[in-house]
């Protein structure tokens, strides 16, 4: 689903996770020049493929450098994904393999260190085409004279769905051994078996960056998964069974697992409840072993989870908050001897404290189980892919509250207010979590036929930020108050600020009192302005032996 | 617009007119056909050193070395070279003889474990053979002896070097010096050891909490990447250099784990993905391998242990190599360096049983075999049903390219007992099938469905019990067998189909 972009090839990323993922040395080949490679072609992993047997004659032709076929403004943003004039064409060959791809000899080798780099490249592939692309390192050990360049150094596949028809902005992490150098990269357009197919399709590549940050350029979704959100677990051996939280000692609160989908999205259903300085303990129940336990927030509610870790543990507004593993070490800073977190059943993240100054709202909240990996995706490792060990993602709002909220209500021709001393609600606050009851007070000539209760964070604002409810507007009929006019609100919608409007119409005074009238024919009835009937209605108000009832 | 020349040189880009950039890229229309009309292949496919190592099917895993003699299945390191004395050299043809008889293929011997005590006479550590504790020890060259029993048997060989040594100093210490100094020459000189190996064996294991003596540093370690540590792309491109048919088992990304050591893969085994199922839609070609215990207690031997029996281990065969799986299956050589003689009893028990049992393929003596579609032939080669029972391995049944699913249909004169049906698919072109039905008839016209809940993909091997159970041993009686592929990625292609 679309959701935003932003400018390609702004000097600063969409979503930058600061001085720990700094752009060093970044290589760039736009194809608007011959910079950044030395010459192009096609490759295949393949050891049969036609194209290196020879029985396809021309294999050169197979590329080219073309105008970019798309430069169209995105609809909503106004803004080209990629507005380049020249991009890189591969024809993807159905006599191909599933590895086939367009290859680039690079102008600078990419020396590799024991970090994983990334590469960012722009693909676009016609209507109809979704499969995933895969990057593929070419390169040697530079301290081997006699190797050939063109050993395989690593394969590294796209995560997730790729649009069709119109520009994505990928990233690839790759990592070999520090001697290693790429020499060039291969990049697969259709990672699919093309025996199927009978014609060929043009795929378009652009924008090729290396460099040392794992985000995206473009932003197009909010909170994204590395694989099919709609994926079914993959192994019977592993599985999360259920979450707990734990906030500064409090009962526990308990989140149900899905187990049909590694991706659980509960933010419609489950809410987390904590204020400002407490202790959040996550307990995660798995079954299997050699699994970890990350938890993220996103404070600035940016749509993204950006880990934040210098010396081991999370910084001042990391959005990873709390793990169980990583490279080594928990988000305490303890040595761990490996990412094999769960103990009898149970992976406990170390607590983690809700900064003092967080504002009071709702933020999203993620929970992942994972092996040694901070991208709140799922690890991308083609050896060690979330959904392959077993990993999975839950999703839930974090609700950061004080301990009383404000109350208000406003609206014509009648009143509501603080049920226990009958006074105006607009100055009060009332506890967070607890049922409160109003009473409507109609004026003089009206009856109320209800209230509107809007309830939560912003309610001026949209109700959905980045796919995260902010609110609930709820209507409650006038047949929910009782005798006295009065409505209990539920502690659940205590959840923030209390918005209410009293609904008056003009009329008399509601019906509060509903009874089942009994059968008595024999007694005089009168309507509800007093005249006298011949019976009873067969539906509606009236009044027999002086209680009003209604049918 | 001109097409760019073959690859497009910058520096010609730069001043040649002539190749200047295309304002609109045009497709090529160039067609190939692929020979013979054979299928086009379902990627992916196994490469030749894949589909030849899928072949030895069934190999035996010889756990060796210095924990036989501390009673131990992971040192420490820190085992002093003089414990490791044998009281015979050891005789790797005697290990090679007795599996052979239960009809194995092949074998990997380890030679150095995670305690880094090498096997052979290195030159990357004293921590070897060369300083044993006797003259049997220090006569012990494993690779050197194992290869050439192999070579004698016509077996196929390989070898279990753990990229973890507790031993080596440099192991784990934030620098590549392991690497560079210990591992990648150590795994040159395994593979000098013969160009004609098959597999080498890397152990998953990466330190941890297990607490090593690394050069006498005595302490925990533990890496975070093994696939980058160890070089494995380089290193495997290595060892191909020398050994070119030798897979890369494990992290070396050539064949897999097939996720537990119990025995068993799934019914549903993708050749491609990770675990006992695989996965359908992963992109490289990397089937799995079991890894099981033929004794009751550890990899290495231990006083007191003893096999299990051959119904045991044939119940493992049939939910291993039965299941599109190779099984290596683990026989300890006792201090003696010799298989224990319950061992070697065991191993003939289960030969016979295997040749008993599938030995004696009913499909050839079928008066009939028919098949519902069969692809139209090319110019050397068709697609024949009679090419199921050729035992030509390059040959194969086929339908054309629509055709997802057809049946092969077996009569024979007089009822017979069948036990299992084993179905081969021509891997070269991928696999294919993902569905499946057996069904067994008396009169040609009442089928009844035969393991019905257990009949999904094929893959390099497929053994189905007809009884549903691999546990049970009991016959279906019937006139006619009828085998319907249901759904397949791609035209079905099959090379063998037996019947016992």
């Amino acid at each position: 689903m679309f959701i935003a972009w932003a400018q390609v090839f702004t000097p600063s990323f969409i979503g930058s996770t600061g001085a720990n993922h700094a752009t060093l040395m970044a290589q760039t080949i736009d194809f608007e020049s011959t910079t950044g490679y030395s010459r192009l072609g096609v490759y295949d992993t393949w050891e049969q493929s036609p194209f290196r047997t020879g029985a396809i004659a021309s294999p050169s032709l197979y590329v080219g450098i073309t105008d970019n076929p798309d430069t169209t403004p995105d609809q909503e943003t106004a803004i080209a994904p990629n507005a380049s004039a020249k991009v890189l064409a591969v024809q993807r060959s159905r006599f191909g393999s599933n590895t086939f791809g367009a290859r680039i000899d690079l102008a600078e080798k990419i020396e590799m260190t024991t970090a994983t780099r990334y590469v960012h490249v722009m693909v676009l592939k016609p209507l109809g085409e979704t499969s995933n692309v895969m990057v593929i390192g070419l390169g040697k050990r530079r301290d081997w004279d006699d190797q050939s360049p063109d050993t395989e150094q690593f394969w590294q596949p796209s995560s997730g769905t790729i649009a069709d028809g119109r520009w994505n902005d990928l990233v690839f992490p790759i990592a070999t051994n520090e001697y290693v150098d790429i020499h060039s990269l291969v990049i697969v357009p259709d990672l699919s078996s093309p025996h199927l197919r009978t014609s060929d399709f043009v795929a378009y590549i652009d924008n090729i960056e290396v460099n040392d940050n794992p985000k995206p350029r473009i932003v197009t979704t909010f909170y994204p998964v590395n694989f099919d959100a709609e994926q079914a677990p993959t192994r019977s051996d592993r599985q999360l069974n259920s979450i707990s939280i734990t906030v500064s000692g409090e009962t526990a609160q308990s989140i149900t697992v899905n187990k049909s989908r590694v991706y659980n999205n509960q933010v419609e259903t489950k809410f987390i409840k904590a204020k400002p300085g407490s202790k959040v303990t996550v307990k995660m129940s798995y079954s299997g072993n050699w699994m970890s336990g990350y938890a993220y927030v996103d404070w600035d509610n940016d749509g993204q989870f950006k880990p934040l870790i210098a010396d081991h543990v999370p910084t001042v507004g990391s959005e990873l908050v709390s793990y169980t593993y990583l490279d080594g070490y928990n988000s305490l800073g303890t040595t761990q001897a490996n990412g094999n977190s769960v103990v009898s059943g149970t992976i406990t993240c170390p607590a983690f404290k809700i900064p003092e100054d967080t504002p009071f709202g709702i933020y999203r909240m993620r929970l992942k189980v994972d092996w040694n990996d901070d991208d709140a995706g799922g690890n991308i490792n083609a050896n060690n892919l979330l959904v392959n060990n077993g990993g999975c993602i839950v999703d839930v709002l974090l609700n950061v509250h004080d301990d009383n909220v404000d109350i208000s209500a406003n609206q014509l021709n009648g009143d509501v207010l603080s049920a226990a001393d009958d006074m105006a609600l607009s100055d009060k606050r009332i506890p967070f979590g607890r049922s409160y009851k109003v009473k409507a007070v109609p004026a003089p000539g009206f009856t109320y036929t209800g209230i509107v209760l809007t309830h939560g964070y912003n309610l001026d604002g949209p109700q959905y930020v980045h796919g995260n409810k902010q609110f609930d507007v709820d209507s409650i009929p006038a047949a929910s108050f009782n005798t006295d006019d009065e409505y209990n609100i539920p502690a659940a919608k205590v959840n923030g600020e209390v918005r209410i409007e009293g609904l008056f119409t003009p009329g008399p005074t509601a019906i509060n009192t509903i009874e089942p009238a009994p059968h008595s024919p024999d007694t005089a009835v009168y309507s509800i302005d007093g005249r006298r009937l011949a019976s009873e209605p067969r539906s509606g108000v009236f009044i027999s032996q002086g209680k009003k009832y209604l049918r | 617009m001109k097409h760019l020349q073959t690859y497009l040189l910058v520096a010609c880009l730069a001043c040649a007119t002539s190749l200047k950039a295309q304002s609109q890229f045009e497709p090529v229309t160039e067609t190939y056909s692929y020979a013979d009309n054979e299928p086009a292949p379902v990627h992916p496919v196994p490469s030749h050193r894949q589909l030849l190592w899928q072949e030895t099917e069934f190999y035996a895993f010889f756990h060796f070395g210095m924990n036989t003699f501390t009673n131990s299945e992971w040192g420490n390191g820190g085992e002093a070279e003089s414990k490791f004395a044998p009281t015979k050299v050891p005789n790797p043809r005697q290990w090679l003889e007795t599996v052979k008889a239960a009809g194995m293929k092949g074998g990997i011997a380890v030679v150095k474990h995670h305690d880094g005590f090498c096997l052979w006479p290195t030159a990357t550590t004293t921590h070897s053979v060369v300083n044993a504790g006797n003259d049997n020890g220090r006569n012990t060259n494993i690779p050197e002896a194992f290869a050439a029993a192999a070579r004698e048997l016509d077996m196929k060989y390989g070898f279990y070097v753990s990229p973890w040594d507790l031993n080596s100093q440099y192991w784990g210490d934030g620098t590549s010096n392991y690497v560079n100094k210990v591992f990648l020459p150590q795994c040159i000189e395994l593979a000098k050891y013969g160009s004609d190996q098959f597999e080498m064996w890397f152990d998953g294991a990466t330190g941890g909490d297990h607490a090593g003596y690394y050069g006498g540093a005595n302490t925990t370690r533990t890496i975070a990447n093994a696939a980058t540590y160890y070089d494995i792309p380089n290193l495997r491109q290595k060892v191909h250099e020398i050994a070119p048919n030798c897979v890369i088992w494990g992290v070396g990304d050539e064949a897999r784990w097939i996720g537990n050591e119990a025995g068993w893969a799934g019914e549903t085994n993708w050749a491609m993905g990770s675990g006992e199922s695989g996965n359908i839609n992963g992109w490289k070609w990397k089937a799995g391998e079991s890894d099981a215990k033929a004794t009751n207690m550890g990899w290495f031997w231990h006083s007191g242990e003893s096999p299990k029996s051959a119904n045991e281990l044939f119940k493992i065969y049939l939910e291993t190599v039965g299941r599109n799986a190779t099984l290596i299956l683990n026989f300890p050589p006792d201090k003696s360096g010799e298989l224990p003689a319950a061992d070697v009893t065991v191993l003939k028990q289960l030969g016979k049983l295997i040749n008993d049992r599938l030995g004696t393929d009913k499909a050839k003596t079928a008066t009939h075999v028919e098949a519902s579609a069969t692809r139209s032939a090319g110019s050397t080669r068709n697609y024949e049903v009679a090419n199921l029972t050729d035992d030509e391995k390059d040959t194969y049944w086929a339908t054309d390219d629509n055709t997802l699913s057809a049946t092969i249909t077996l009569e024979w004169e007089e009822q017979q007992s069948l036990y299992y049906v084993m179905l081969m698919e021509y891997i070269k072109l991928g696999q294919r099938v993902k569905n499946f039905t057996i069904e067994t008839s008396i009169d040609g016209s009442t089928w009844t469905k035969r393991a019905a809940s257990s009949t999904t993909t094929i893959g390099y091997k497929r053994i189905v019990p007809l009884s549903g159970s691999t546990s049970n041993y009991s016959a279906v009686k019937a006139k006619y067998l009828r085998i319907t592929v249901n759904d397949a990625k791609g035209c079905p292609t099959l090379h063998t189909l037996s019947v016992f």
